[in-house]
């Protein structure tokens, strides 16, 4: 099967470290054939040029291997939207919230201009969700409904404290999609039963998550081959082709 | 005249003495408050049917001044169920109190959606502490403000500090919610802004101190809002949503 990975951290940060030498030889053992990379630590909340950079030459260098989401800090205002664009214009192909990292209400206006960027080139939104109480799955409830158009993807489903919320919030907009890194296979399996498998992605979030941790714990949810296909496959296909 | 739609009366608290009815309308009469609704304390563990008659005793003599509001805990469906239709039918409560994170409930649960059904039908407010992760969040709560659009409910704190810019999001989305005061005084002025002074009612939380009174008038007389919002927020609202 050609896994897709919807969510690795790739480079070297104040925190986090990893290498692509090191991410490709995962992928390999684990099967993952694609993944979605995106920068590290001070590359998310200040320093987005020199990490969209780092993203943009690792996808033209590996582009049978990566998928790659630009970071833009909604507190840099207009420079931020300048810096999305050209992120977006040199081959990235969405944009990742990180309203922690980044210093801000999920549900607040200030990210608006940049989802209206989002809008404009059709991408999909990755938001990390959970504690702290800035990451609510409510609270990009909020976001979803104020932009019907872009898919959103809920990072992390909520880990931990906000688990609870996950199926309410995605019951009431079509347009939020679950990411399972960190998430217990219980709350995944409950989700699936009661929403369908169409809008769960498999992600690992590694360096912060073990992907073999990610991968086995979907393989223990008994899931039918095309249930598979959907959840480590073709979902995450329909959300990258996106792109106008 | 003022309405103080947030207060707490018991015996003893962990050791701590509560105010008792005595105590509690001597400040109501030194600051120019007609009425009170409390509620119980010790009612959000242990017995609550006992707490419930316990409070209902207390404010006997009181109650042109005192407006109980009685508690039940989701975690015991069947017995809240049948306390919420004795308190109504027998006392002619008016509204439930609940404390998520005290009493150990997610109001996205089951059980509390079961709960506002039936409150729902018998025309009871509900009441919530709110603004504490992870189990009240104000938009977790407007979640049932979303299922039952006729349910009254109280958002007790506006968000407590932080969660303010959520409540004002879930106040314009749902007409059935109201705002409890006790939050700072400029998210106040935004909140009065947003609603022209409509659905805030001003709470207090007395009962643990000699001063929450005092204290929490003084932040109402400090906005800069119209004395018609103002007037409107110390009575009007209160009186309208306790009449109906």
């Amino acid at each position: 099967m050609n896994i897709i990975d919807f969510h690795v951290h790739v480079g070297r940060g104040s925190r986090k470290n990893l290498s692509t030498e090191r991410l490709i030889e995962l992928m390999d053992k684990y099967e993952i054939d694609k993944c979605v990379i995106c920068p590290v630590d001070e590359f998310i909340n200040v320093k987005n040029r020199e990490g969209n950079d780092y993203i943009i030459e690792l996808v033209q260098k590996y582009h049978k291997r990566f998928y790659g989401f630009a970071v833009s800090n909604p507190w840099f205002g207009r420079d931020s939207i300048d810096e999305l664009k050209r992120a977006l214009d040199k081959g990235l192909v969405g944009l990742k919230i990180h309203s922690i990292l980044q210093g801000f209400m999920l549900c607040e206006d200030i990210v608006d201009p940049l989802l209206q960027v989002a809008s404009e080139y059709g991408i999909p939104v990755y938001a990390h969700t959970g504690t702290m109480g800035n990451a609510l799955p409510f609270q990009l409830l909020e976001l979803a409904e104020r932009h019907k158009a872009i898919n959103f993807i809920m990072g992390h489903m909520g880990h931990s404290d906000f688990w609870y919320d996950v199926i309410p919030v995605m019951e009431r907009a079509e347009n939020i999609y679950a990411e399972t890194s960190h998430a217990g296979p219980d709350l995944i399996k409950s989700l699936i039963e009661k929403l369908g498998i169409d809008r769960v992605v498999f992600g690992s979030d590694i360096p912060e998550s073990k992907l073999s941790v990610e991968v086995n714990k979907i393989k223990l949810l008994d899931l039918s081959a095309e249930q598979r296909e959907c959840l480590f496959v073709s979902n995450a296909e329909t959300l990258l082709g996106s792109r106008k | 005249m003022i309405i103080d739609f947030h207060g707490h009366l018991f015996t003893e608290w962990k050791g701590m003495k509560g105010m008792s009815p005595e105590e509690i309308i001597h400040d109501m009469d030194e600051n120019g408050v007609i009425r009170t609704v409390v509620f119980t304390l010790n009612g959000f563990w242990g017995d609550f049917r006992k707490a419930n008659d316990d409070l209902i005793k207390l404010t006997e003599q009181y109650r042109d001044r005192l407006i109980p509001f009685c508690t039940v805990h989701p975690n015991e469906i069947d017995k809240s169920i049948a306390e919420i239709t004795r308190c109504k039918n027998d006392f002619g409560i008016k509204g439930i109190k609940f404390h998520p994170w005290l009493q150990g409930f997610s109001v996205v649960s089951d059980e509390m959606l079961m709960i506002a059904e039936h409150a729902d039908r018998l025309g009871m407010i509900l009441v919530f502490h709110d603004g504490t992760p992870p189990y009240c969040e104000p938009l977790q709560i407007a979640n049932l403000a979303y299922h039952f659009p006729n349910l009254k409910i109280v958002l007790g704190h506006g968000g407590l500090k932080d969660y303010y810019i959520e409540s004002i999001l879930a106040v314009k989305k749902h007409k059935n919610i109201y705002i409890g005061t006790n939050f700072s005084a400029p998210a106040l002025e935004r909140l009065c802004k947003e609603l022209n002074g409509s659905r805030i009612l001003f709470g207090s939380d007395i009962g643990f101190g000699a001063f929450s009174l005092k204290y929490n008038l003084d932040i109402i007389h400090s906005l800069s809002i119209s004395k018609q919002q103002k007037e409107n927020i110390l009575f009007g609202n209160s009186f309208s949503l306790l009449e109906n």
